[in-house]
């Protein structure tokens, strides 16, 4: 009798163990990295000297949610973010430098143009909320510029967005990855391609001629 | 009726899984039917030191063309016996980033006229030889499903009963931009429905239509012979 209450014990551990993982794999906690590069952009690079602050709410951006339909959500951006912007910036200003901290006007930055990208909003679609058969990712950027002392002199608002089908036999996960890094891209070509029709650019390019 | 026909007629007449079952396998499982229109507006030619660029539109708020899809054209016409000279989707994008992002794109030969002025693209365009660009525009959805595959693990054993059946259809459109002129040389349009069957007696035998692969082919063959085809 007692090997059989054994077996009996041994399989409900099982059930339960296989019970828990299931729920667990169904939960909707989720923890995604995003570690996408874009590509350099084919540009003629505008004559100027940009010098570019990453703040630390950038550096390490993290999307972070816990409602009733989003359990613990995490989206980890903030090196994708830096790379983009480093690899497009790069591309459309003939110089770029790094900035540690932001310029003043005692201790000014010796840049034609300063650029200090922000995300301002986040926002996601999943096919389990809308119904529809892909994933959604939309980033709102608001790129300040400011003088060489730091005096602000422009804002320029970008919105992005990314969709990703949705694949068979591939998860929540790798579809928000994907339509995010649809987004960052989308990001870097809208910087890149309207950099120069900013007033303040404008301005710094007339200026030269 | 075709084949087609009968499978749905049969599959949706019948009243129990065995007389599903038993449609399937006297129909010899599943079929596909496929349409292809063309409309041509100039002639065409390419040489071999020219290449051609097949790429998805992906702007609609809709299901977007599928990169697998692009990718079966781009991989036909390159392996095909006029062994075209195919620049994969991915390789071009990256290539003239930003410039064929999905918010940058150009929607009309118009705008790849404009595109042109600009000299880095126009140099890179030089440098990939291209001639023609193929828009594909369209995608492979399921649009009707009936039936169920139940599936029961027990101590003894485990097996599956039920059969089940969907439709699917794939609906693409190309449209052929000749950069040397910066003009539509013309349109070629595919439509391929099928209908896959999974009957289970114990083990499931899935007798899947492969719709997707299908049109793929029939565009690839359609574009081979168009490009190739003159006038």
């Amino acid at each position: 009798m007692m090997p059989f209450l054994n077996k009996l014990s041994v399989l409900r551990r099982f059930v339960i163990t296989m019970l828990v993982t299931l729920v667990a794999g169904c939960g909707q906690s989720l923890t995604l990295q995003v570690d996408s590069a874009v590509p350099a952009a084919l540009m003629q690079t505008l004559p100027l000297t940009a010098a570019v602050y990453y703040e630390d709410s950038l550096r390490n951006h993290s999307y972070r949610e816990d409602s009733e339909e989003r359990k613990n959500w995490a989206i980890n951006t903030g090196s994708s973010q830096i790379a983009m912007f480093d690899q497009v910036l790069a591309s459309t200003f003939s110089t770029v430098v790094p900035l540690a901290q932001l310029p003043t006007a005692d201790a000014p930055a010796t840049a034609d143009l300063i650029v200090v990208p922000k995300i301002m909003e986040m926002q996601f679609g999943t096919p389990q909320e809308t119904y529809f058969d892909f994933y959604e990712a939309w980033i709102r950027y608001e790129i300040a510029m400011l003088a060489a002392d730091g005096t602000p002199i422009d804002n320029w608002e970008i919105v992005t967005y990314g969709k990703a089908n949705q694949k068979r036999f591939s998860g929540r996960t790798a579809g928000l990855n994907d339509a995010i890094e649809l987004a960052l891209r989308d990001a870097g070509a809208k910087l890149s391609t309207g950099m120069y029709k900013q007033p303040a650019v404008h301005r710094l390019l007339n200026k030269q001629k | 009726m075709n084949s087609l026909g009968w499978a749905r007629l049969c599959c949706r007449s019948g009243r129990s899984a065995w007389s599903m079952i038993a449609c399937a396998i006297l129909l010899g499982g599943c079929r596909t039917t496929t349409m292809v229109d063309e409309y041509r507006v100039a002639a065409t030619n390419i040489a071999t030191q020219e290449s051609i660029v097949v790429l998805g539109r992906r702007h609609d708020m809709d299901k977007d063309t599928e990169h697998d899809f692009i990718q079966c054209v781009g991989r036909s016409l390159g392996t095909s016996t006029s062994q075209l000279n195919v620049i994969p989707e991915a390789d071009f994008v990256d290539a003239l980033y930003p410039w064929f992002e999905v918010s940058t794109a150009p929607m009309d030969v118009a705008n790849l006229g404009s595109l042109v002025q600009n000299p880095a693209v126009a140099a890179k365009f030089e440098e990939l030889h291209i001639r023609y660009f193929v828009w594909i525009d369209g995608f492979t959805e399921t649009t009707d499903s009936a039936g169920s595959v139940t599936c029961v693990v027990g101590p003894g054993g485990g097996g599956c009963l039920g059969f089940k059946t969907w439709d699917d259809e794939a609906n693409y459109e190309a449209s052929i931009w000749d950069l040397k002129d910066i003009s539509v040389a013309g349109k070629i349009n595919t439509e391929t429905e099928g209908t896959s069957f999974v009957p289970a007696v114990i083990i499931p035998i899935p007798l899947l239509a492969r719709v997707k692969a299908t049109a793929c082919n029939a565009m690839a063959d359609q574009l081979l012979s168009f490009i190739t085809g003159g006038s």
